[in-house]
């Protein structure tokens, strides 16, 4: 009896898929590389020919190229059924064998975005032996079909979620717009120079990894409660800490060879909101000097390496915020390394 | 000796060795076949596929508990039935299950059903965030600044017993690890076997348990009320836990065996 239901599956399959207008043109199947989802075009005809080019996996090319599938090797298809231009896919168990949540969600992700990548094909429904799934896929409600343009946002590589971790790392202030702006990339800059990633301020693959697993910058060493200044020359980073806990993490730029911000302990000892400098003829926003005329401030180029005359430039987004933070007296430590 | 008397010894003879399988005939619905009503779906102890009412693909803490429970019983086959609403399966009216495991913790209000021993600890768990050192008791708890998700007995737990300004309360468990794994939070407090499933796998980004804090509560097998197998139920899960299989269970789909936890603190 089961083996005649099986039968009669393929019988609608075949018919269903004979019915469906042939498209000449090349498929496309997704593929993944560095977890994003990657089309890449294929010879194939129809929903049956692409599914079947999808579950095949990408060629030993492609692969040395980078691109790889989360879809495990051997995945049964136990039916395929199209109606009314929606696509109904009941594959093996094997489909959802045990993976990371992320692993599990890029399945879907290139099921649905290969098969709904079919001319004419308006949703895709996916069943696992037979049934609805129900928590197989974690993120994914797959209980009604999924269009391409409607997948749920990667819930942790997102956009928004991305931004949120910058705040929750301290590389971003709380309560910012929501958008992914300028600021954003100032404080992926100041992630890049922390996690010791290549500093371009922009949100690659390798900086997403990186982000999902990082944990808050740590003091380079825990002196009790108060609040102190770090300032890493190597990373171009300065920690703002308080009771030991850094609070915010800040994209700065210290001195260029030959005028290099000098390594050692000090402490603010006066502050300007628009000071002058006499030696360069520049006007200094914010500037909360530490030591000699050594002194935090804004500057309007703040780039990823030391390039000022010996102070540290601290970009425009967080200069108030730092003047405010580094009152009369608040230690500031000027390590090499940290 | 009698005839009646040698025949007497075979049977005592014959269910001691039998000792391994609860009871040959277990009284079930259907013979020979263990009804299980589960509630799909919940991360770590049951997910998979459903068609109507029916299970057809299931797998989880509680599914792997339901199949060595029917083997516990001398039962061949488990059928498994989707019961979509929790509160369906404490209420009156005609069962269409033999028991049911959907994380049910015993409730005194329950009359339709009967509860067995419990398979699993369902209290509170402490998380240390990274870099954080173990805290030993409340004491130590109270000078971190400790989290849990708003509307759980982890947020009470803080309001009531930890007394602490230098608490946060997140909005989800997502939220709440993710706190944890950035630093925010220090220390954070959430339902032991839900986080116990979401740590598997994560690779100790978010931290470690340091300790759980006993509420008393834990997962019990729901029976229809009167049912007649609630002993040989009580008997299996006992040997169960007493040769280490619920152990075995807990540790292939939890990041650790809730019932090893060091208690940091009692909530009652």
């Amino acid at each position: 009896m089961r083996c005649m239901r099986r039968t009669l599956a393929v019988v609608v399959a075949l018919v269903s898929v004979a019915a469906w207008p042939a498209d000449a043109a090349a498929g496309k199947v997704w593929f993944l590389r560095q977890g994003d989802a990657v089309a890449v075009e294929r010879r194939a005809d129809g929903v049956a020919a692409t599914l079947r080019a999808l579950l095949a996996g990408p060629t030993a090319r492609e692969r040395a190229r980078g691109l790889s599938s989360a879809l495990p090797a051997g995945v049964p298809v136990r039916s395929l059924v199209i109606r009314r231009r929606l696509v109904t896919l009941d594959l093996g168990a094997r489909v959802a064998t045990v993976a990371p949540d992320r692993t599990l969600r890029s399945r879907v992700r290139q099921l649905v975005l290969t098969v709904g990548s079919v001319r004419g094909v308006t949703g895709v429904r996916v069943l696992v032996e037979g049934g609805v799934p129900l928590g197989l896929f974690p993120g994914v409600d797959l209980r009604r079909p999924l269009r391409p343009s409607a997948l749920p946002a990667e819930p942790e590589t997102g956009l928004g979620a991305l931004r949120q971790r910058l705040e929750d790392l301290g590389f971003l202030p709380r309560g910012g717009p929501d958008s992914v702006d300028e600021r954003t990339g100032v404080a992926v800059l100041a992630f890049e120079k922390w996690a010791r990633l290549p500093r371009d301020g922009r949100l690659d693959p390798r900086d997403i990894s990186a982000l999902v697993v990082a944990s808050r910058p740590r003091p380079s060493q825990l002196v009790g409660p108060g609040r102190r200044i770090e300032v890493s020359l190597d990373r171009q980073l300065a920690l703002l800490i308080e009771n030991d806990r850094v609070e915010r993490a800040v994209h700065i730029s210290t001195g260029a060879p030959g005028w290099s911000t000098p390594a050692g302990s000090f402490r603010v000892y006066r502050k300007e909101r628009l000071s002058w400098s006499v030696p360069f003829e520049v006007w200094m926003p914010w500037a909360s000097y530490f030591t000699g005329g050594i002194a935090f401030h804004e500057y309007s180029y703040v780039p990823a390496y030391p390039a000022s005359h010996g102070c540290v430039r601290v970009n425009s987004f967080d200069a108030t915020m730092f003047y405010d933070f580094a009152t009369y007296g608040t230690p500031v430590r000027v390590l090499w390394s940290a | 000796m009698s005839r009646t008397a040698l025949l007497a010894a075979a049977l005592v003879t014959a269910s001691v060795t039998a000792s391994g399988a609860v009871a040959a005939t277990a009284p079930t619905r259907t013979a020979g076949e263990l009804a299980v009503a589960l509630s799909l779906p919940a991360p770590g102890f049951q997910v998979g596929s459903v068609r109507g009412a029916r299970v057809v693909y299931a797998r989880g803490l509680e599914v792997d508990v339901a199949r060595v429970l029917a083997r516990r019983l001398g039962l061949a086959r488990v059928r498994l039935i989707q019961v979509r609403d929790t509160t369906r399966l404490l209420a009156g009216g005609a069962k269409r299950w033999d028991v049911s495991l959907a994380q049910l913790v015993p409730v005194q209000k329950a009359r339709a059903v009967a509860f067995s021993v419990p398979y699993l600890p369902a209290g509170q768990a402490v998380l240390a965030a990274r870099g954080v050192p173990r805290p030993r008791g409340l004491t130590a708890l109270r000078r971190l600044v400790v989290c849990a998700v708003r509307r759980t007995p982890g947020a009470a737990f803080l309001a009531q017993r930890l007394g602490t300004s230098r608490r946060l309360v997140a909005r989800d468990l997502g939220e709440l690890l993710r706190w944890t794994q950035t630093g925010r939070c220090e220390a954070a407090v959430a339902d032991l076997p839900t986080l116990a499933a979401r740590l598997r796998g994560s690779g100790g980004r978010y931290g470690r348990v340091v300790g759980a804090i006993d509420t008393g509560d834990a997962f019990a097998v729901a029976l229809p009320a009167g049912s007649p197998l609630l002993a040989d139920v009580n008997r299996a899960l006992t040997r169960l836990r007493r040769d280490g299989t619920l152990r075995r269970i807990a540790l292939r789909w939890l990041a650790f065996d809730p019932a090893r936890l060091r208690v940091l603190a009692r909530a009652r």
